[in-house]
């Protein structure tokens, strides 16, 4: 167990440092210049000169990118270079919106997604079932962009129940449900196979052999044991969730991780785009770490050996 | 036993439901103000000042405007330079500049405003070390006024023992002199800059680093509050020297996406929807008889075009440039892109600066075949060009395409690449990622003069920064030179010496000439002028931002 950890926290602080050194040579490859960021295309020779200065920037890259990640090592992930602010606050203000949103959307994709799934399984390929996947590909088939503005329109905009976007107690309902119900049908499907594949186990027959109702057999038989897949796939989708709610955030202007992304990029701002992906990516090989480690002490299947 | 299973189940699927609302309840919120008087609107970026060594943006200038004055401003209808909070004279050489303030004119705090606060606040602003980044942005805007280059010392803390610009002189508490090394008629619409707001010294001293976001000047509103990147809200500021009863609050949303600004602005939530409005924006109000009543919109001092990089080949070479010039259908761009939005561009200058030369007109129509010929006559031999445009907007995608595809058409071997933003790009000598041939560029007026223009975008000395293909030509370069030195009252002169060196960069093609743009804007029609100002001006303003005191809130 010793050993496995020493190796698992070795690759992950080499996974971390991959990520910062393939971020920092994008995000310094396109052919902007950050002085011009902050001084504005207005700005003359000069003033540019003295910016380049104070910001180091007159220094060739590889020593820009020494001096970044001996400040990453430090905790320290700079300034952006627009509002002048530190990326590490936006970062810590902007990633607790983006948990909450995520998990309020997993939530949504589990009270969609399971009775979809088990009813889809027990009453397989009756017309309901055939219903019920026809719906989840739909669910998979339709982009989030799509569904959230389709959402944003009907039940923010012509009825006006909900607030048009913004971060507010009522304006996360819309943004999860869009990732809801989308996320909702990949759980609809995971849970109706693994479901059905349950089904055929001896233990089930067992069940139904010494003459458990029906009901029994399904709920404490079947279902509890199809979950596991459902489980496994909940963590995935927690991390990507975290990472990955560019889309959503923008389209509801709530202003998370993945807002503060698409500003940083739209406005080619190295060290915020830095700093948000640094974040993210840490998160999650943290994360998996973590999980990694609990499973050896809930598991004792699992070997480190 | 069944019933039991059935239960547990659904009182977790119960549970999770639960948690889904109650976590939605506990969200941390944003308020949204929604009283009578209240003038909310949202910006598509951050506003990302207020303090005026940091200020190079068009959306701070809308706090800012309200929030500071400067000695002299735009007066809201000729848009001509009028006094602020000073009056003043200027010598008969055109190189002193006297200001005496108005009285009994204070900060919002209640501190009086005095000649020292002037002299504090231009000497803050051309300091080197004027923010935590190096020089301000537009420090230099100032660097005609006597003992400048000592004071910003190169973009260094200033040397040891120097106080400020020799030049710039508090002759009494409600006096300002200012000295300048050569005549500048452009010199009081620098003075009406944002960078050139009167700051508060011992407001500055208290906050340090962190003075923007307590910022006060003597303007018509003060900051109530500001949550950076969400939302500032300002409220009308009672001693100041304007202030009028019933002056509405100004709510303004940062980072809203043009969707959503457009959703909210047709809920009634928003009194504006300000532009640029984005093509697709366009499209909706063009589709809605009551959106089109509501738009309102103005040809702005502003130009677009293409930079060629003239320290090497190919477009160093004349012909070159005027080949690029006729390969451009900007009729094209004019109506599939812009939807009409637009006006073709004939020279350096927009239509609305003094200066303009009206006897150029369409100096390059759309003509392939010529640009063909030009091609051979240049020698060109299908060397790559690479052309570099900013890809932060669907309607500058399109345009570079279409732009690549004609070009491809006439022979030339043209890649594009992406950047975010218009103007970024690294300048020519300093990087490696200054390798380019043709880049996107526009520029918007600091102030409605032609220096701003030809001096900044085609002289020698904005190489390497503003002047982004470091074009050059020694007519031009003379003709430029000459009628920036001269005083406001030989405005005729300079006229004649700007439109004579507009030929010379037309004829030798010192740019692909795209288009003047339009500025437009969604006014509710329940937001109206006060009192005696009736005038579109108060929204859509040349130079100025909208001036919110003058508005209200009509019952709706």
């Amino acid at each position: 167990m010793g050993s496995y950890l020493v190796r698992r926290l070795f690759w992950t602080v080499i996974t971390i440092w991959a990520i910062l050194t393939v971020t920092y040579f994008i995000a310094y490859l396109v052919p902007s210049d950050p002085a011009r960021l902050i001084a504005g295309q207005h700005a003359s020779a000069a003033t540019l000169a003295s910016i380049r200065r104070a910001l180091g920037l007159n220094r060739p890259l590889w020593y820009r990118y020494l001096v970044f990640a001996n400040q990453f090592i430090h905790g320290n992930l700079g300034y952006d270079f627009i509002m002048r602010r530190t990326v590490a606050g936006q970062v810590l203000q902007a990633a607790p919106l983006t948990f909450y949103l995520a998990v309020v959307a997993v939530c949504f994709e589990l009270i969609i997604g399971i009775p979809i799934g088990i009813i889809a399984a027990v009453k397989r390929y009756s017309f309901v079932d055939n219903f019920l996947r026809f719906l989840s590909i739909l669910g998979i088939s339709m982009p989030t962009y799509w569904v959230g503005s389709m959402l944003l329109l009907l039940v923010a905009f012509k009825l006006g129940w909900l607030p048009l976007g913004g971060v507010s107690a009522s304006g996360v309902i819309l943004p999860a449900l869009s990732v809801g119900i989308t996320g909702s049908a990949f759980y609809a499907r995971i849970l109706r196979s693994s479901t059905l594949e349950t089904m055929r186990m001896d233990y089930v027959r067992t069940a139904r052999a010494k003459g458990a109702k029906e009901s029994l057999v399904l709920f404490k038989h079947t279902i509890r044991n199809s979950l596991i897949p459902v489980i496994t796939y909940l963590g995935l989708d927690l991390g990507a969730l975290l990472g990955g709610l560019i889309v959503t955030e923008t389209i509801f202007n709530w202003s998370g991780l993945g807002f503060l992304l698409n500003q940083a990029i739209g406005n080619d701002d190295g060290s915020l785009i830095m700093g948000v992906t640094l974040f993210s990516a840490s998160a999650i090989v943290i994360m998996n770490l973590v999980v990694d480690i609990v499973y050896a002490f809930l598991d004792p299947r699992v070997s480190y050996s | 036993m069944a019933n039991a299973s059935w239960k547990r189940w659904s009182m977790g699927l119960a549970g999770v439901a639960t948690l889904a609302l109650t976590a939605s309840m506990v969200a941390p919120g944003v308020s949204t103000a929604s009283t009578a008087n209240v003038l909310h609107f949202s910006f598509s970026s951050n506003i990302e000042t207020l303090d005026p060594t940091q200020w190079t943006d068009m959306t701070s200038m809308y706090p800012m405007q309200e929030i500071y004055d400067t000695l002299v401003e735009y007066n809201n209808v000729t848009a001509k330079i009028v006094p602020g909070i000073a009056t003043y004279t200027v010598s008969k050489n055109g190189l002193v500049y006297t200001f005496t303030l108005k009285k009994g004119i204070k900060f919002s705090n209640g501190d009086p405003v005095t000649a020292q606060d002037v002299v504090y606040s231009l000497n803050r602003v051309t300091r080197g070390d004027a923010n935590s980044s190096g020089a301000a942005p537009y420090g230099f805007a100032y660097s005609d006024i006597v003992g400048y280059s000592q004071w910003n010392n190169k973009g260094n803390p200033p040397p040891a023992g120097m106080t400020g610009m020799s030049g710039l002189k508090a002759l009494s508490p409600s006096v300002v002199q200012i000295t300048l090394q050569t005549p500048q008629a452009f010199f009081l619409n620098e003075l009406a800059l944002m960078s050139a707001a009167i700051v508060d010294p011992t407001v500055v001293a208290k906050y340090g680093q962190n003075y923007q976001l307590h910022a006060i000047g003597s303007g018509p509103y003060k900051l109530k509050s500001w949550n950076q990147g969400h939302q500032m809200i300002l409220v009308p500021n009672p001693t100041s020297w304007r202030y009028t009863k019933g002056e509405p609050t100004v709510v303004m949303d940062e980072n809203v996406n043009p969707d959503l600004a457009l959703l909210r602005y047709q809920q009634g939530q928003y009194a504006f929807d300000f532009g640029p409005l984005p093509s697709e924006v366009y499209a909706k109000v063009l589709s809605s008889p009551t959106l089109k009543k509501q738009y309102h919109n103005v040809v702005e001092n502003g130009v677009v075009y293409l930079a060629f990089n003239t320290t090497k080949a190919p477009f160093n070479n004349v012909y070159m440039r005027q080949a690029v010039n006729y390969a451009i259908d900007k009729n094209l761009i004019l109506k599939d892109i812009t939807n009409g939005r637009t006006q073709t561009m004939t020279q350096p200058l927009p239509p609305g600066i003094p200066g303009y030369n009206k006897s150029i007109k369409n100096p390059y129509p759309y003509n392939p075949k010529l640009a063909k010929t030009l091609l051979k006559k240049a020698g060109y031999k299908g060397q790559a060009i690479t052309f570099i445009f900013p890809s932060n907007n669907t309607d500058h995608i399109r345009t570079a395409e279409i732009i690549q595809t004609e070009l491809r058409a006439v022979g030339m071997k043209v890649s594009i690449s992406g950047t975010s933003q218009i103007g970024n790009y690294w300048p020519l000598e300093d990087n490696a990622s200054g390798n380019w041939n043709i880049a996107w560029t526009d520029w918007f007026q600091d102030y409605p003069d032609a220096q701003d223009f030809l001096f900044n975008l085609l002289s020698t000395q904005a190489f390497g920064a503003t002047n982004v293909g470091n074009w050059t030509d020694p007519t031009f370069q003379r003709l430029v030179t000459q009628a920036d030195e001269l005083p406001a009252s030989a405005q005729y002169q300079r006229n004649l010496d700007y439109s004579k060196a507009e030929s010379i960069a037309v004829n030798k093609a010192a740019w692909a000439f795209l288009y003047n743009e339009w500025n437009d804007a969604l006014i509710q029609p329940w937001v109206k002028p006060q009192g005696t100002y009736q005038d579109l001006m108060l929204y859509l303003h040349p130079v100025k931002t909208p001036q919110f005191q003058y508005m209200h809130v009509a019952p709706h």
